[in-house]
């Protein structure tokens, strides 16, 4: 399988499916408000950056279950650890489907505007969907 | 049985362990959060399995392995690691690891690894 939207959103419902046991729905990419964005680059015979943003809810959500907690028990320490490793794993499958051999950094996980996308970068593609009332989207960015 | 479970996520390792009971495995449970504290922690715990991650920030996986076994440790081990391409399950193998778990992963998947394995 290559690398387009079908797999990106195949990509994001496999991880979320594994961390919290449901898959979501698509949605437009450009709805929501995000709060949070997790960062990882790879790098190798192929160079991109994988760019996860997601919003409150969808953050404290992910994080309430891979933790076994209720909502208001996340700390946010939770919820960047938690948005970080979903990014990860999404991200993996994501370099899985690039060519050649490749590295992939750990994840950078913070505020939209502290973490925010590299400049000169192309969008190769994205997907988003709906957990529950949350929203979460990953772009594939690779330099110009 | 002990394990070490080593990975930078605390949600992780969380999972690692929930995935080993339903699994059926009941073990005694030591966390590390990279390749340093996991190889501290191999020595002070004597673990019988570790269960590492590959991509981890002071000391990778395969960093921590390699310097496991250049110590003379050969205790049993294996990556559960987000990426898994060939070219990985190789050096792994090449290192000492006895298998690799790609991310995402359920109970059934460590039941069919980890049987041959504990």
């Amino acid at each position: 399988m290559q690398l387009n939207e079908t797999a990106l959103h195949e990509a994001v419902n496999t991880t979320l499916d594994a961390l919290v046991g449901s898959a979501g729905e698509a949605v437009d990419p450009t709805t929501p408000n995000w709060a949070m964005r997790a960062l990882i680059e790879i790098s190798g015979d192929f160079d991109a950056v994988v760019s996860a943003t997601c919003d409150e809810h969808f953050a404290r959500s992910l994080a309430a279950a891979m933790f076994g907690l209720e909502l208001d028990e996340t700390s946010d320490d939770d919820v960047r650890d938690a948005f970080g490793e979903f990014t990860n794993i999404a991200g993996g499958m994501v370099k899985s489907l690039l060519p050649g051999t490749c590295r992939m950094s750990v994840p950078s996980v913070g505020d939209p505007t502290g973490v925010g996308e590299p400049s000169a970068v192309a969008l190769l593609c994205e997907a988003a969907v709906e957990h529950e009332g949350g929203h979460v989207g990953v772009r594939v960015l690779s330099p110009t | 049985m002990k394990i070490l479970v080593v990975d930078d996520s605390r949600a992780m390792r969380m999972i690692v362990q929930r995935t080993l009971r339903q699994a059926g495995f009941d073990a005694t449970i030591v966390e590390a959060e990279n390749g340093q504290e996991a190889l501290d922690k191999t020595k002070s715990e004597k673990p019988d399995l570790i269960l590492s991650d590959w991509n981890m920030p002071v000391m990778s996986g395969i960093e921590f392995l390699n310097a496991l076994r250049g110590g003379g440790n050969n205790t049993k081990f294996g990556f559960v690691t987000s990426e898994s391409t060939p070219a990985m399950r190789a050096q792994a193998v090449g290192s000492g690891a006895a298998f690799l778990i790609s991310k995402p992963f359920n109970a059934d998947t460590f039941k069919d690894t980890l049987n041959g394995v504990v």
